[in-house]
């Protein structure tokens, strides 16, 4: 029993890469016999799988995609595999899963719409793959913003990534305090004029976060704003002062 | 089957077009997970030069033995990324390389990609924010032990050491700071079981 409590204990160690090599044969050799421990372990896998996704995102220089093509062409391919069935177009279950787990309703609704336009066009897309794998190449077509809270918003905080080769942008609120039962926060977009043009509603989740996914890029507009409003539509205009703003690029 | 039919094609489709030696599903795997791969390796090194190194070994090697990926099994990104981070902590600590790189590959509970690359870039672009947002709500002394492991490559008793807390404190944080990002993703739709 402690020697089954002492390997549970170093599960994590062992899915982070840093257990003692001999204890990582310990924790290998137990997870075969003992259930309890691989369920723990994979699930403290799934978390240290998405721990590369943190990093932050840096665009690498274009010669190294040639160098890896050329060293490739150079090498001798031992895959003996038969080729691949014929492509069918398929969402997988966890991207279906993302719009009823989500996102507010109004979102969901966006998002599925999105999701729907994409997958339709998905012809045309592929007919222009050449551009797309030059957006692909391209971060530079990837614009991030950061705007913090002000005055009784203060510590909350929006990233704002605009994905303008694909037309969309998400919006990342975290830290947003709970509004009343019959209120909602309301986003804005201020185009070039500093008129604003309404964005859509939501109510973060308890842990204070929500991603909202914009069917339109953010060319055009030079800041978001966010307003309480009367739920659980919202407003066609600001009706209550800037709850917090900032400037998009 | 060429590039401009390969753009939309799930990453287990490609990893069969990479087992059957398509140089082109090599091409789309780059500009699917070049990026990131890269990304991982300066967040380690913090040395371009030696990033890219790291990246061209590892898509080679994928390219390699892409026979031997068994789709069904993990997730080609995750396999990638594993490999990108394991062979960089390799470069970082001086180690010899290659043989926990090959022994280290995850299992993992299923595959993962697919989909149309607006929707996956979308898709990608909020599992990050939903990452990154996840690891800013842990405790500072879990997120730091997680980070040195994972990220600096120490073993939990070097890192018990460096901070001056017993070994057990340091596995209790390991665990406490995973546990909490698995639920996290999940709450959030990113992990399903």
């Amino acid at each position: 029993m402690s020697e089954h409590l002492d390997l549970e204990g170093a599960i994590a160690a062992y899915v982070l890469g840093a257990a003692e090599p001999e204890e990582r044969e310990e924790v290998r050799n137990h997870l075969a016999g003992c259930a309890e421990c691989r369920e723990i372990a994979k699930r403290l896998q799934v978390a240290a799988d998405a721990l590369p996704l943190a990093a932050e995102l840096v665009k690498p220089p274009a010669r190294l995609r040639a160098r890896i093509m050329e060293a490739a062409a150079a090498s001798p391919h031992t895959g003996a595999l038969p080729p691949a069935r014929a492509k069918v177009l398929s969402l997988p279950r966890r991207e279906r899963n993302w719009n009823s787990a989500r996102l507010a309703p109004y979102w969901s609704q966006a998002a599925v719409a999105a999701l729907a336009i994409a997958v339709v066009g998905l012809g045309a897309w592929n007919l222009s793959l050449g551009r797309q794998v030059e957006t692909y190449r391209s971060q530079a077509h990837v614009y991030r913003s950061t705007i913090d809270g002000q005055g009784p918003m203060t510590g909350s905080q929006a990233k704002v990534v605009d994905l303008r080769s694909q037309g969309v942008a998400l919006v990342s609120f975290s830290h947003m305090p709970t509004v009343s039962a019959d209120k909602v926060y309301e986003l804005w977009l201020i185009n070039d004029k500093g008129t604003p043009e309404p964005g859509g509603v939501f109510r973060p989740d308890p842990d204070g976060t929500k991603i909202l996914v914009l069917q339109k890029d953010l060319r055009g507009y030079r800041a978001i704003a966010v307003t309480i409003e009367q739920g659980p539509d919202g407003a066609l205009t600001p009706s209550a002062p800037s709850a917090f703003s900032g400037p998009v690029l | 089957m060429g590039v401009d039919s390969l753009g939309g094609v799930t990453d287990v489709e490609l990893s069969e077009q990479l087992a059957a030696g398509n140089t082109q599903a090599l091409e789309v795997l780059y500009d699917r997970y070049g990026g990131l791969a890269y990304s991982v390796s300066i967040r380690i090194l913090g040395d371009p030069g030696k990033a890219e190194d790291v990246v061209q070994d590892v898509f080679l090697k994928l390219w390699n033995s892409a026979s031997r990926f068994d789709a069904g099994k993990g997730s080609l990104r995750t396999w990638l990324l594993t490999a990108v981070r394991n062979r960089s902590i390799d470069y970082l600590r001086g180690r010899g390389a290659h043989e926990r790189y090959e022994k280290e590959i995850p299992e993992q509970i299923e595959a993962t990609g697919g989909g149309s690359d607006p929707w996956r870039e979308v898709s990608q672009l909020m599992e990050r924010e939903a990452v990154r947002l996840a690891i800013d709500t842990l405790p500072s002394e879990q997120r730091q032990a997680v980070e040195l492991a994972f990220f600096g490559g120490y073993s939990h008793r070097e890192i018990a050491e460096m901070i001056r807390v017993p070994l057990s404190t340091v596995k209790g944080r390991m665990r406490l700071g995973l546990e909490k990002l698995h639920s996290y993703l999940q709450g959030k739709g990113f992990v399903y079981e």
